[in-house]
């Protein structure tokens, strides 16, 4: 494992001097002056001149490249070329905790209502809700991610009985299909307790907890540039909006992915075996079928945290959230901070090249062939 | 049918931990009046402002100004709260009518903010857009500035008095005020304050601030002791008071600066100045700002560009803090400050978008804002740094101001919410005056074929193409107000060309930097505190802060006679006077003025004006 990660890091040297070669040159391309940043409306052209050389603005590219790379080496990511010239360092881990917990959240969400929905499509292949499914991850994969955004603040924020009494119509729809289900099934055989009961107590639960949910609905906040660092329930409601906006399209790649790798699982011998064995039908789906058929997904949910990580600008725009993505694109590539893009490439591209091989050795833990493979 | 039940109680299970954890937390110390669903309750013009220290003699304005304050303190100027008459603090859930006798637990402005502010210092911000507000509730200022009224009243300071031609004005300070760190603040510190905004000049310094405190003779100024400083001016300047209420009056404990000062020397070098180094140091430690200042709260997190947290100093001068907490954070744009205000997020919020004040008016909000006049113009190059451009010719300039119709940029851009004007004061503003608008009236009016006729003339006689160079912020609705103006300058034949981007990076550096521009999208934002520096700043042919290259002696003058003029009456007739100068040789042209100011919950009490849209929450309370 560790000579994976150090392979990994060691390959890690050349794509970042890359990246921050071709980002350092490119900023430099953009118009626009770090200097009238720091000083704003009032400053004088006097000003200007002294700041930017203060701030070595005045050097050659090569010899800015230069300086920014020696310090980078030792650790040193620089200072923001805006007031009052923070670490960059501290501006990151700063930036970092929201857009990580946001990323989180959106990729939790995405998984649980993609393995669900991919696993039952699968399960369910062809028939009347599949392609319902279907139909909602091609209509989901299609909303924008700002669209998304937008389209929640004015439901669920300011137009929220809208969201809230249709959850109470599939409240009333999911209760009625099972109180069919049980009296059909009471109609059928009285005797059968376990089966009419079984729908009958399901039926309780549901409208229990679905009801419970349609009464406690949160006020959900226009904005998440609050910080509840101490609030975990807190940081959840304010963060539930963007997170959901930034799954959706997610949950639409997931479950597709999942549902035509467990299509393909589905027909192996071994699904064939287990079901011989009169293994029930959940158990087979969720523990038999689903971890052969994580690979791409997980494959995927790797590339797609570490596009979230730094990515999530617009999201973090429309709700105030002040986020890496924020941070790197309204504080550093359209003011040409560059230090601050440098050192937010950097970081992203360490960050996301760990969590690849982190995905490559969860491989050996998913599927016992590559594990064996390597002894 | 075991699997199919499991698996939707696995589905439920999820959404009913989701929705557990979306509860409402009742526990969460949750703001007093940010769970209000605001604004609630229709005021009944929509505009009133927040209450200001009384002004009692509640006369219209003709005093000579500034009013001294009180030397008692007893009669209700103060800003300490009424105390209740019971001894003891009212129970929670009581009514709270008037003030408080102890900070409330719990209570909590959430305040969204225009812009974040980068430093807590009053050398490093720059107004009331950018950290104005948190700022003054850190250190408090000598002087509050009553924007109806266009007098100051006396806040750390007890008075203020001007001689007769406005050259030396003496401020008595409040005895018994200490500093955080337990320092006495003492007449020196307010000499010693203002000549921070001659150190370290570089990033982060507040240019226009320390403009107007150049107007001060420090040489010649007096403090002949510990509660009275004899300020001596290089001119006459009879809205002098105004400064006090703005970041120069917001006195920072010299001994700490000075201390910080020998710690950070070693670290400076020719191009950063220990003086900078300090103030950023000051930006990222609440300890620093806390030890130095004596305002109504203390910092007690910060996080420079993103938000600010503010405590309620348990020791304030003026009595008892009623609100515990104040959050300044940034919801992105005036937009969304108001729908997240609407939304219950936030108590306070900082608005500046005539769209989304209209809004906020027909919903019945609870408004207290300022016009700031000369907010909407158009910039003209006449030649910046000795270039050779077109806007010399005054033909030019008036052939835009015939071209352009004013009414056409408000309905493309703002929904016909605009206020336009074509004077430099507007008619719902202090300094108004029916003179004034009669000299505005005296500029070229709307008439495409006049403003074609005078660009025909202009290309015959200097061979010049007809091209013009508009630079303009592409901030909404900037890209709306660009393309409205190009159509109506294309169509008296001129050829535009139009750069749009963001403040920073493009109309900073094209109009600033570089001046490449020909005419660019520009505001003064001359509010009643600071119009007479506003203009004196932008016009006059001296002045470093003169983008335009403009300069005409009756200018200059007009703006001398603004300094001088000794009260209300006086300061309209000069105004008119530099309107006058204005509407003959079209510096620039004026199209509106901008609103800006703050939308509170209705619950939020007393909250009080240090500046014209500057505010002070020491003596507000949170009505349950």
């Amino acid at each position: 494992m560790l000579r994976v990660i150090g392979l990994k890091l060691v390959r890690l040297v050349p794509v970042l001097f890359l990246v921050s070669l071709a980002t350092f040159f490119l900023i430099d391309l953009i118009p626009g002056d770090p200097a009238a940043v720091a000083l704003g409306t009032d400053a004088t052209i006097e000003d200007l001149e002294a700041i930017r050389k203060s701030l070595g603005l005045d050097k050659p590219i090569t010899e800015r490249y230069t300086d920014w790379l020696s310090g980078a080496v030792t650790g040193d990511l620089g200072q923001s070329l805006r007031p009052p010239n923070e670490p960059v360092s501290d501006l990151l881990q700063r930036s970092a905790g929201p857009t990580l917990r946001l990323s989180a959240m959106a990729l939790g969400m995405s998984f649980l209502i993609a393995i669900f929905l991919g696993v039952w499509s699968a399960h369910a292949a062809g028939n009347r809700a599949d392609r319902v499914v279907s139909g909602t991850m091609f209509a989901f994969i299609s909303i924008p991610t700002f669209l998304a955004g937008l389209l929640f603040i004015f439901f669920f924020v300011f137009r929220e009985s809208v969201p809230r009494y249709l959850w109470l119509i599939v409240v009333g729809l999911v209760v009625l299909r099972l109180a069919y289900l049980a009296i059909s099934r009471l109609w059928e055989d009285r005797s059968d307790v376990s089966g009419w009961a079984g729908y009958a107590i399901a039926m309780l639960v549901v409208a229990g907890l679905l009801f419970w949910v349609f009464v406690q609905w949160p006020d959900f906040p226009r904005t998440a540039s609050h910080r509840y660092d101490d609030n975990w329930r807190e940081q959840i409601r304010s963060l539930f909006l963007p997170a959901l906006a930034l799954a959706l399209s997610e949950i639409a790649v997931f479950t597709r992915l999942l549902r035509a790798d467990m299509l393909s699982t589905l027909q192996e011998q071994f699904v064939l075996s287990s079901r011989a064995k009169g293994m029930p039908t959940w158990r087979i789906l969720f523990r038999d079928a689903l971890r052969p058929s994580s690979f791409s997904l997980i494959t995927v949910a790797g590339i797609t945290l570490g596009r979230l990580i730094g990515g999530t600008v617009i999201i973090e725009s429309i709700f105030g959230l002040e986020g890496l993505g924020k941070l790197i694109v309204g504080t550093g590539v359209i003011p040409k901070n560059y230090t601050i893009v440098q050192g937010g490439v950097l970081v992203l591209a360490v960050g996301y090249v760990l969590l690849n091989a982190i995905i490559d050795i969860s491989y050996q833990y998913l599927d016992p062939r590559i594990r064996r493979g390597r002894v | 049918m075991r699997s199919w039940l499991l698996k939707l109680l696995a589905l439920l299970l999820a959404f009913g931990l989701v929705a557990a954890a979306c509860g409402n937390d009742d526990d969460g110390g949750v703001t007093a009046g940010g769970d209000e669903p605001a604004p609630a309750q229709p005021d009944d013009d929509g505009d009133d402002p927040a209450p200001a220290p009384a002004d009692d003699d509640g006369d219209d304005g003709d005093d000579p100004a500034p009013a001294p304050a009180d030397d008692d303190g007893d009669d209700g100027d103060d800003p300490a709260p009424a105390p209740a008459d019971d001894d003891e603090a009212p129970p929670e859930e009581e009514p709270m009518m008037d003030g408080c006798e102890a900070t409330v637990p719990g209570t909590k402005i959430n305040y969204a903010v225009y812009s974040p502010n980068a430093n807590m210092d009053p050398t490093g911000s720059s107004g009331a857009l950018v950290g104005g507000t948190q700022i003054v509730n850190v250190w408090d200022v000598l002087m509050a500035f009553d924007p109806e009224s266009g007098v100051s009243n006396g806040q750390a300071a007890e008075s203020l008095t001007p001689n007769d031609d406005f050259t030396e004005w003496t401020l008595k300070i409040r005895s018994g005020i200490t500093y955080g760190n337990g320092d006495a603040f003492v007449a020196q510190d307010v000499v010693d304050s203002m000549l921070r905004f001659f150190d370290g000049r570089g990033d982060g310094m507040n240019n226009r601030a320390a403009g107007s405190v150049g107007l001060i003779d420090f040489d010649n100024t007096e403090v002949p002791d510990d509660s009275t400083v004899i300020f001596r001016l290089h001119r006459g300047w009879s809205t002098f008071h105004t400064l006090l209420g703005d970041e120069p009056g917001m006195i920072v404990n010299p001994r700490v600066i000075a201390q910080l000062l020998d710690e950070e020397a070693a670290n400076a070098t020719e191009e950063t100045s220990a003086a900078r180094l300090v103030r950023n140091r000051m930006a990222v430690t609440p300890e620093l700002v806390n030890a130095a200042s004596f305002g109504p709260y203390e910092v007690a997190e910060v996080e420079p560009n993103v938000r600010t947290v503010l405590r309620a100093r348990d020791d304030y001068w003026g009595g008892p803090v009623c609100i515990e907490e104040i959050e300044f954070t940034f919801p992105g744009s005036s937009v969304a400050n108001w729908e997240a205000f609407q939304a219950g997020d936030f108590n306070a919020a900082f608005l500046r978008d005539p769209r989304v004040f209209a809004d906020a008016r027909e919903a019945g909000a609870v408004l207290s804002s300022e016009y700031q006049n000369v907010g909407g113009l158009f910039l003209f190059n006449q030649g910046v740094r000795g270039a050779d451009v077109i806007g010399k010719d005054i033909r030019i300039r008036q052939a835009v101001h015939h071209a352009i119709n004013r009414e056409i940029i408000n309905e493309r851009a703002f929904e016909g919410k605009l206020n336009t004007t074509n004077a430099i004061a507007d008619e719902g503003t202090l300094l108004w005056s029916p003179e004034l608008q009669e000299c505005a009236d005296r500029e070229p009016a709307f008439d495409t074929d006049a403003a074609a006729a005078l660009v025909e003339e202009v290309k015959a006689d200097t061979g010049w193409d007809g091209s013009l160079f508009l630079v303009h912020a592409d901030t909404d609705p900037g890209p709306e107000i660009a393309q409205a103006v190009e159509g109506m300058l294309e169509a008296a034949g001129f050829e535009v060309e139009v750069a749009l981007g963001p403040v920073t990076t493009v109309l900073i550096p094209r109009v600033i930097v570089q001046a490449d521009y020909e005419m660019a999208g520009w505001g003064f934002n001359a509010d009643g505190a600071t119009w007479v520096a506003s203009l004196n700043d932008n016009l006059l042919s001296t002045s470093r802060s003169n983008r335009m290259a403009f300069g005409h002696p009756d200018m200059d003058a007009a703006l001398g006679e603004l300094y001088g003029a000794a009260n209300v009456d006086d300061q309209r007739a000069a105004l008119a006077a530099v309107q006058c100068v204005w509407s003959e040789q079209l510096p620039a042209m004026v199209y509106s003025v901008t609103e800006e100011g703050l939308v509170l919950a209705p619950n939020v009490k007393g909250v009080q004006r240090a500046g014209a849209t500057i505010f002070l929450f020491g003596n507000a309370y949170i009505e349950n």
